[in-house]
């Protein structure tokens, strides 16, 4: 559309921007539009779903994964016997404890399918373990809490 | 249920393994294992009683456990440790080659689990052996003199209880192991069928975290100078 005055040079360079600015805009919303297109006829695509269902072995973790672990728990053993031969009083055994924790939860996450097990198979196990935790921890409330009372008569 | 996944062939594969009290493979999966964490629950129950047994003990008689700890050999239980933690990984190596249907490498690595758990085993027979020569077994050849005399002898009950009942349950996970590995060679498992492998290997899983801590509770006790 022409406009009603005489354009002088600095509207009509003006006016050149603004009509780019708009072909550049369409240009971007077809190339959008495509896009949006290729993309939704992509997950329609009967070759995606039929590539998705020829799955036809279990995922498996790469052989790296089973090789550090390993690795990590050579080094947890090393280090749990190390650290027995410092003097660390009632510590030692606490590290050594602990380094055990550590190895179990680690072939618990990694090996025994704990991180991905349905919660009522989590229950299970953990009941076992609270259970382990209770019996100990409640013996040792009686037995490191005894005073010795010597009788009377000795 | 998603039709796409039920296309699948791993799917259909599996379903062919479907035993008719179950609707889907994933929940049969998941009874079995809900089923065997709750064995292993029980053995941990079984394992806590001693666990517990040796922690009341061990407080009443703290010299005389680190007076017998100390007569233990480190070297040889490092040694059966390693062995045993190995296992663990190469079990779980066992079962990732039957997922991706390489069933040789699946008999390979589940013999060398079953030697490393007949090895730990050797090893701990040499253990007992060298326990007679020095009169260390409790109640039957026992003869040790000195202020912790009678601490020793409970140490070494507890001792022979704990590693004699895990030696009993990593007999048990090794001829299960043998057996496997003799079906996994005639090709009785695949990647639509391991479920039975995987439990066996949490159980081998199990016996090993037993040993993670009977390991440190009668070698690593006394053992810093000073």
């Amino acid at each position: 559309m022409k406009p009603r005055h005489a354009p002088d040079s600095r509207a009509r360079r003006l006016r050149r921007l603004v009509d780019g600015l708009i072909a550049l805009q369409a240009l971007l919303a077809i190339r959008r539009y495509r896009r949006a297109v290729h993309a939704s006829a992509g997950a329609q695509d009967p070759r995606d779903s039929r590539m998705h269902s020829a799955q036809t072995k279990p995922e498996v973790k790469p052989l790296k994964t089973f090789a550090w672990a390993w690795l990590g728990l050579l080094v947890l053993l090393a280090f749990t016997v190390g650290s027995a031969f410092v003097n660390l009083g009632a510590a030692n055994t606490a590290i050594n404890l602990l380094v055990s924790v550590v190895m179990m939860l680690l072939l618990m996450t990694l090996f025994m399918h704990e991180s991905k097990a349905r919660r009522l198979t989590q229950l299970a196990s953990a009941a076992g373990l609270l259970w382990v935790v209770l019996m100990i921890g409640l013996s040792l409330a009686d037995y490191l809490t005894r005073v010795h009372i010597p009788a009377p008569w000795s | 249920m998603n039709a796409t996944v039920a296309d699948s062939p791993l799917e259909e594969a599996r379903r062919a393994h479907l035993e008719e009290q179950f609707d889907e493979p994933d929940q049969q999966h998941s009874a079995a294992s809900l089923g065997m964490w709750i064995f292993l629950a029980t053995e941990m129950l079984f394992f806590g009683v001693l666990f517990a047994s040796y922690v009341v003990l061990r407080v009443l008689h703290p010299a005389g456990f680190a007076e017998a700890s100390r007569e233990t050999d480190l070297l040889l239980g490092s040694g059966e440790t390693a062995a045993l933690l190995t296992s663990s990984i190469t079990i779980v190596v066992a079962l990732r080659a039957i997922k991706l249907g390489q069933r040789g490498v699946a008999t390979l690595f589940l013999s060398l689990t079953a030697a490393l758990g007949i090895g730990f085993l050797v090893i701990h027979g040499f253990e007992y052996h060298s326990e007679w020569e020095e009169h260390l077994v409790p109640g039957v050849r026992f003869l040790k003199f000195g202020p912790h005399a009678h601490a020793v002898e409970l140490f070494e009950v507890m001792s022979y209880l704990l590693t004699g009942w895990h030696s009993i349950h990593l007999i048990i996970a090794v001829s299960v192991v043998l057996g496997l590995t003799w079906r996994v060679w005639r090709g009785a498992f695949g990647p639509d069928h391991f479920t039975t492998l995987e439990l066996a290997a949490l159980y081998w899983h199990l016996v090993d975290i037993i040993w993670m801590f009977i390991f440190p509770l009668l070698y690593l006790i006394g053992r810093a100078p000073g």
